[in-house]
């Protein structure tokens, strides 16, 4: 519950969180250099010990920012917006990523389909291209007829019908 | 600040043990600042542990994100404005945890040490 909280405060009050990072940060270092004063230093030497002790201001907020909840929201928006931005300035690089990755998507996924049907899952029967179905079309009836054996026979011996067959591969 | 006894650790892996230590210490006291909590960690470790504000301020974020802490801004000694942690109820629990179970790690890692030595 607390940690929908605070990321529900760290991505809507973004600017306010860290505009009080910003603040403690500054306070932070004014403190040590009334420290660093009060032992004695003049002003510009306090605060050049005060920097040293800090350390970098920015790396200190990087490591805060670093163990706010949703930093990777906020990171993935910042890159989204990142490339944008540089599809924005530069629209034919887009075009070209755009098109290079269509063309190499659609050559992957087709190349799949035929290696998935032919390697990966063959028709379950030896020399399955020249499987055929066989049917019969009787003239204004509406549902094909199926073949009995003894027509099959009987087609087989008789040339009359020789390359009339249409084949067609059987689906699975 | 007290002498130094030995070196003081910096290594990044202290940044949340910084956090307990000093909560631990503040067991009972009032709100703290940044600046104080590095003082009081110096004062209390003999100087050992020399917390830059690099591990303490994610420390001490972690803590309060984690609700161990919780802070708020106020006027310092010298009417600087300061934001001021302070442990929360669930802290203080963990703190308690924490402390009964932190002599059986120096104790574990004294053995181990010893058996790898």
């Amino acid at each position: 519950m607390r940690f929908v909280a605070t990321l529900f405060r760290n991505l809507w009050r973004h600017r306010a969180v860290e505009r009080d990072l910003d603040e403690e940060v500054r306070a932070h270092f004014e403190l040590l250099v009334d420290e660093y004063r009060a032992t004695g230093m003049e002003e510009a030497a306090a605060r050049r010990a005060a920097r040293l002790e800090f350390g970098g201001t920015g790396q200190v907020k990087d490591a805060v920012r670093d163990v706010r909840p949703g930093i990777w929201l906020e990171h993935f928006w910042q890159d989204l917006r990142y490339a944008l931005r540089t599809v924005r300035r530069s629209p034919g690089f887009g075009v070209t990523a755009v098109v290079c990755l269509a063309v190499g998507i659609a050559a992957a996924t087709g190349l799949f389909s035929i290696v998935n049907a032919a390697l990966l899952h063959p028709f379950p029967f030896a020399d399955s291209n020249r499987i055929v179905s066989l049917g019969l079309i009787d003239k204004g009836k509406p549902r094909a007829l199926s073949v009995t054996v003894p027509q099959l026979v009987a087609l087989q011996q008789s040339d009359v019908l020789n390359g009339a067959f249409l084949p067609r591969t059987v689906g699975r | 600040m007290s002498r130094r006894e030995t070196t003081p650790l910096r290594s990044r892996c202290m940044n949340s043990a910084c956090g307990r230590m000093w909560s631990a210490s503040r067991r009972r006291r009032p709100p703290d600042h940044g600046v104080g909590i590095t003082r009081r960690i110096q004062q209390i470790t003999r100087g050992t542990f020399d917390v830059k504000p690099g591990s303490l301020f994610p420390a001490l974020h972690r803590l309060e994100e984690r609700g161990w802490l919780a802070s708020q801004w106020g006027e310092s000694e010298n009417r600087r404005r300061a934001k001021y942690y302070m442990l929360t109820a669930v802290g203080r629990r963990e703190v308690d945890a924490e402390l009964t179970n932190w002599p059986r790690i120096v104790t574990a890692i004294g053995w181990a040490i010893k058996a790898t030595s």
